[in-house]
């Protein structure tokens, strides 16, 4: 076996077990509560992972029963990784009322506008390649990564452009999606347009791609939950003098204008 | 082709993004990061004098009009720079309020609450009113932005010494 393919296999391997780690971290803490749509859906990568492992090794299990498991879960993950952007979503925004309406707008108004990029897209670039059926499968999912990405970006970009703060776990889970998303959308991409019919050299560095960035997502995932939670702000909420002088100044000359 | 390459272009650069967005996250505590910063003071009055239609009107019709358009942009300059500031002590307050809404007094984390909503107004104005100002300096006569950023900003001023005489009159501990 190349070196690339048992480089991809691995990360493979390891993403599944440290899926079930942050499973078991967002029950010990507790924080499935906050993040059930998450919970389910870290849930969802551990089985669905274990599962196409066995039945990538397992002798009675047939290329095509195995193809169509692969496409139920990358179909299943991509519905959940929806509901994960907006789980996040609803978290970022919770705490500003004044923003409730306008990001909710937004929110629909982006999501509705990338539909139509992903859509004009696959429209533009369609599914090309020896391995017509794959590339077509790839398709469908780079349109799918290209509106979840576009998601992502607009909430980092949004929110940060408005100063506001994330918890550290939304931020770590926003983060582990964002960066397998986006390695899977790179991969997706090229993958529709040069599938072979019979595996190569070039598939297997675009599995590594895609696996690694799986990875590196559910690194990040461990990484953060089990980092010590850091709200929005956690200091004192005295106001420091410095700031209260400057505003005072700011008012007296307010009211000597009025 | 061309497409995908365009797509692995964006999904890299998004990647350097996120991760310049998660070393600037990580690296300053943001309460240390407010502290440090300086808020500037902003001439509110100064600023409504800028946006006034009615001061537009009298410069154009007291001065040349080659005077006038080189006044006018080094005008509409001066108030993207006050907005630009009003926006930046918006951000700074936003923390604050952020962290006073942490306090165990209901009346402090009322006012706290109040402030994130006066700062998160002002920011969203700001956001309206630069690029107005930037296209009246590219093409003279375009309406300018109502004087929305400065009453919010008057606002938030009242806002913020509320919250400070609270949490120091007060003096009641974060939860």
């Amino acid at each position: 076996m190349p070196l690339v393919s048992q480089l991809w296999h691995w990360c493979w391997f390891a993403s599944t077990p440290l899926c079930g780690v942050v499973l078991a971290r967002l029950f010990v803490t507790r924080f499935y509560k906050e993040v059930p749509v998450f919970t389910t859906f870290a849930g969802w990568l551990a089985a669905g992972s274990a599962a196409l492992i066995y039945m990538n090794y397992a002798p009675s299990i047939t290329p095509d029963q195995y193809y169509f498991a692969f496409a139920l879960v990358s179909a299943v993950t991509g519905g959940l990784a929806f509901a994960v952007i907006h789980e996040v979503f609803r978290h970022i925004f919770e705490g500003y009322p004044a923003l409730t309406q306008l990001s909710t707008r937004l929110f629909r108004r982006t999501t509705i506008v990338l539909i139509c990029i992903a859509i004009g897209l696959a429209w533009l670039a369609p599914a090309s390649g020896a391995g017509q059926l794959m590339a077509t499968f790839y398709t469908l999912g780079r349109t799918f990564d290209t509106v979840l990405c576009g998601l992502l970006l607009f909430l980092f970009i949004f929110s940060s452009s408005l100063g506001l703060s994330w918890r550290s776990n939304i931020f770590g889970i926003a983060l582990g999606i964002g960066v397998m998303t986006l390695g899977t959308l790179a991969a997706y991409a090229i993958r529709s347009q040069v599938e072979p019919t019979v595996r190569n050299g070039i598939t297997d560095v675009l599995d590594l791609v895609t696996e690694s960035s799986t990875l590196a997502g559910v690194v990040t995932w461990t990484i953060y939950l089990f980092a010590h939670e850091r709200g929005p702000s956690r200091p004192s909420p005295d106001l420091p003098a410095h700031v209260l002088e400057t505003w005072t100044q700011e008012l007296q000359r307010l009211l000597h204008h009025q | 082709m061309t497409i995908s390459i365009i797509l692995v272009l964006i999904a890299c650069l998004s990647l350097l993004f996120l991760v310049r967005l998660t070393t600037g996250r990580s690296l300053t505590p943001r309460w240390q990061e407010t502290s440090e910063q300086q808020l500037r003071i902003v001439d509110v009055e100064a600023f409504r004098n800028l946006i006034d239609p009615a001061e537009e009107e009298f410069l154009r019709a007291s001065l040349p009009r080659d005077d006038f358009r080189q006044i006018q942009r080094e005008r509409l300059r001066a108030a993207v720079e006050y907005i630009s500031t009003a926006a930046g002590n918006a951000a700074l307050l936003l923390r604050i309020g952020e962290a006073a809404r942490r306090s165990a007094d209901p009346s402090t984390v009322a006012a706290a609450e109040k402030l994130i909503d006066h700062a998160i107004q002002l920011r969203l104005y700001a956001f309206r009113a630069l690029p107005r100002l930037y296209l009246a300096m590219v093409l003279p006569g375009t309406s300018l932005p109502p004087a929305r950023v400065a009453e919010s900003y008057e606002q938030m001023t009242r806002q913020v010494i509320l919250l400070g005489l609270r949490t120091r009159i007060g003096g009641v501990p974060a939860a």
